[in-house]
């Protein structure tokens, strides 16, 4: 090693701890408007009407909501009542006033690849956009599992135990289920309304939206939503691509009112490129009960896993 | 490997007679019909029941308790058993340049792939041992078995131990070759916690540092290096007590690692705050330890993302460089010495991208990138080509396995892949185009992989095409091409959801010039009867 090579790692080094410092001052800087986990107990929550902007939702969401006068006959909805009818949906899929966990089953079904289980754990805590997803079965993918906060979103991989980043766009298992369904909704928020109608789906009477997406986030550019009128829940959503093929339908078979909650409890989603690829996601137990803290935490991630 | 068989064999006959005691079944294809997609779907089934969809559940009760919406209770103790056995034909035939010691020949040969064999006697206990392995009557000749125990006593608190056994001369199982058979004890510790804020590890561990992909100068813990080709595959990490507090979504951990070669006063620690700001994690890290036969150092990681580009990044600063290097002696003309530089600081850099996009019309795109500078490695590493030179470092009392790793200080990685998709129903087909490429610019080496892979079905469910083509360039032993100019054409084809499957791959070593030195063959043609 000569020394215009020393020199040039001395003239390296002292440029590193340059600019160390001013990453550090940054940082500081930064560390100040910092974002903080998931904060107070399930039944502390920030509740209706509260500060949404922190956690991805526009302010006065909630609020707007409470005074809106839907009209009487279903005929009558306007392309605005009709969004505000997807924010009522958005709003009752949530729990803004408490925490909710679950066990949930999804069984997968492929022509090709046969019928696949997974069983998994999920924690929510909506008021900051928290959610917690840990599978339990097959034995052999025990623990591996999904934390995001907000727009951080963490995958844990116990054989490397290593973290990594991914995106909601992601399907699930390579299923027909996307990560994006087991968050709350904001259709209200990704969507604006193109064209509305009436019909009936079995014993109910529904209002169908046909909705294009405002953002590149979400999965599907255009939806079409069929809205029970009279308790305002989502019974089928058909989801299309740019060129409008029908890429997926979900149904929303049986609900829970927990509240002002309403949680699909039976969901069925038939692929549309594959009709006889489908997958059924059932709520075999849920609860509301307050949720320790550090259930959202990368740590307790790593510990649950094997 | 006859006389060898006998530990893994004894691991199998253990597991199967566990297996025999119980009930036994295959876990991934069994659900209840209520939790199962109906094979029509009829929205006026779906909807025009006589019972209301809506069921009311009282809050307070809800915020007591769990409700118990579908009867679904599990019973134990579980055995579950999942993968693939198969048999049929496997040969090797070397029609240029073949030596005495190259195998001419064709086999009856037994695949197990992927089988894992799952013991839940409770809740909290879990065993499992998984295996895959190429086998002819005579011998076996590629085995790889991993095992584990999770032993809970509570959510939080439990005993872990896991354990694997590889033998793999030819490199038929993976890109790794492991020329005698192999026992090691890849993980023993206990976790516990304090009142569910501080949390510890204690024992030995994997650890995983950094945010690279390819190159993690950060990972100062890891024991072993990243495999080139396979760069998320677990690696072995040190005995070491590690002590966790998360803070909201910022953490800070500490690791210690108690002495390793019998010197009380040898003990190493390190430090490192994770900070979560507006969608970015910035970690902040020391190290060091007090024999100083690894330098300290101060890091800074980052990850997130500038619009659609993830962004990562980790960047060390050391007082002296870990690596025993070798250089020409002055003195004496044809041999080498060694040397260490302690006195200086050093500097590690490495920058990666990330880049992705699909649309819903079934195009889609990725490619990632990472460079690295790597100030502790040789301006030309080719020194460590000579097997003198080599022998040299190896035999210095200074020695770690690193200082033959990563010896180039410049480096470039990267990746991309697009795919189309086409047609509907079962004649869904996707065709993928990909590869991968890694360079070190020190000691002109390079390695590279492209791949094309026709799926059709589900997920390629009804058949699978992937040719191939990892290819390395460089001089013997050097670091992206230890054996030289080598070429490997590959072709594999799964039919059937994998009940048949067809793998054929063509060595060809080059000389310096590119002219053919040695063509191998291998071959193989499974049936899969077996699927769990």
């Amino acid at each position: 090693m000569d020394i215009s090579n020393i020199e040039k790692r001395l003239l390296n080094a002292r440029l590193t701890s340059k600019l160390s410092i001013v990453l550090f001052g940054l940082v500081l800087v930064l560390g100040a408007r910092a974002q903080g986990a998931p904060s107070g107990g399930g039944s502390h929550g920030g509740g209706a009407g509260g500060m949404m902007g922190g956690i991805g939702l526009p302010l006065n969401f909630l609020q707007a909501d409470k005074d809106y006068k839907f009209p009487d006959d279903i005929n009558k909805y306007t392309a605005n009542d009709f969004l505000m009818l997807v924010r009522r949906t958005d709003i009752r899929s949530s729990f803004y006033n408490s925490d909710m966990s679950a066990t949930i089953s999804m069984v997968n079904v492929s022509p090709d690849r046969g019928t696949f289980v997974i069983k998994q754990q999920i924690f929510r805590r909506d008021k900051d956009d928290a959610l917690l997803m840990i599978i339990t079965e097959p034995e052999s993918r025990k623990g591996q599992g999904m934390l995001r906060v907000d727009n951080n979103m963490w995958r844990y991989d116990p054989t490397s135990r290593k973290f990594t980043h991914t995106t909601l766009k992601e399907t699930y298992e390579n299923s027909t289920v996307t990560n994006n369904d087991f968050r709350r909704w904001q259709r209200s928020i990704d969507y604006s309304v193109e064209k509305i109608s009436t019909g009936t789906l079995g014993n109910y009477k529904v209002i169908i939206g046909e909705l294009k997406a405002n953002n590149d986030e979400v999965p599907f550019p255009y939806i079409k939503m069929y809205i029970e009128a009279d308790r305002k829940i989502v019974l089928k959503v058909e989801e299309y691509s740019l060129s409008m093929k029908l890429l997926r339908t979900a149904y929303y078979t049986q609900y829970v009112q927990i509240g002002d909650s309403f949680v699909p409890t039976v969901q069925i989603f038939q692929d549309g490129l594959i009709p006889e690829k489908r997958s059924q996601v059932t709520y075999t137990d849920i609860s509301t009960k307050p949720l320790p803290d550090y259930y959202f935490t990368k740590e307790y991630l790593e510990r649950v896993s094997q | 490997m006859k006389a060898r068989n006998q530990p893994v064999l004894i691991v199998l006959a253990a597991a199967l007679l566990m297996l025999s005691a119980g009930g036994l079944w295959a876990q991934t294809g069994t659900a209840p019909a209520s939790q199962t997609p109906p094979a029509v779907i009829d929205e006026n089934a779906l909807f025009g029941g006589p019972k209301d969809i809506v069921t009311v559940i009282d809050p307070n009760v809800a915020a007591k308790g769990v409700i118990q919406l579908v009867q679904d209770t599990k019973t134990y103790p579980v055995f579950l058993i999942s993968g693939t056995a198969g048999a049929g034909l496997f040969g090797n035939y070397t029609p240029v340049g073949a030596a005495p010691a190259d195998p001419q020949k064709l086999y009856g040969a037994v695949n197990l792939s992927g089988l894992e064999f799952d013991y839940l006697p409770a809740k909290n206990l879990h065993f499992s041992v998984s295996t895959d392995m190429l086998a002819v009557p005579s011998e076996m000749l590629a085995a790889s078995v991993g095992a584990y125990a999770d032993l809970r006593a509570s959510e939080l608190v439990r005993l872990y131990a896991g354990g694997s056994f590889d033998y793999d001369p030819n490199a038929y199982l993976s890109t790794k070759t492991y020329a005698t058979p192999t026992f090691s004890l890849d993980e023993l510790f206990v976790d516990t916690a304090l009142e569910n804020k501080v949390f510890f590890r204690l024992g030995k561990q994997r650890i995983s540092w950094g945010v690279g992909y390819w190159y993690k100068p950060s990972d100062v813990l890891s024991l072993s290096a990243i495999d080139p080709d396979n760069p998320t595959a677990a690696r072995e990490g040190p005995f070491a007590f590690k002590v966790d507090m998360p803070m909201k979504l910022n953490h800070a951990m500490l690791y210690v690692v108690p002495p390793v070669n019998g010197d009380a006063g040898s003990f190493s620690a390190a430090g490192k705050y994770d900070l979560v700001v507006n969608g970015w994690e910035l970690s902040f890290a020391g190290f060091g330890r007090t024999d100083m036969l690894a330098r300290p150092r101060g890091i800074f990681t980052f990850t997130g993302a500038i619009g659609a580009f993830d962004v990562y990044g980790e960047n060390v600063v050391l007082y002296g460089s870990d690596r025993t290097y070798v250089r020409e002696s002055s003195t004496t003309p044809g041999t080498y010495e060694t040397y260490r530089v302690e006195n200086i600081p050093f500097v590690q850099s490495t920058l990666g991208i990330k880049y992705s996009l699909s649309n819903t019309n079934g195009l889609s795109f990725s490619a990632h990138v990472q460079g690295y500078y790597n100030g502790t490695g040789y301006a030309d590493s080719s020194i460590l080509q000579n097997s003198a030179a080599r022998t040299a470092v190896q035999h210095s009392s200074t020695y770690q396995s690193t200082d033959l790793t990563q010896a180039g200080m410049w480096y470039l990685a990267g990746s991309t892949s697009i795919s189309g998709r086409f047609g509907e129903g079962r004649n869904l087909t996707v065709v993928t185009a990909s590869g991968y490429a890694l360079a070190n610019f020190s000691d002109k080496s390079v390695r590279f992989n492209p791949q094309l892979s026709v799926q059709v079905g589900d997920q390629g469910g009804r058949a699978t095409l992937t040719l191939s083509d990892l290819t390395a360039i460089g001089v013997l032993y050097s670091e992206y091409a230890p054996k030289g100019n080598k070429t490997t054409p590959a072709l594999t084809l799964s039919l059937l959801n994998n009940a048949l499957a067809l793998q054929a791959s063509v060595p060809i070593m080059l000389n310096s010039d590119f002219s053919v030195k040695k063509v191998q063959t291998a071959f193989s043609v499974f049936w899969n009867a077996v699927s769990y």
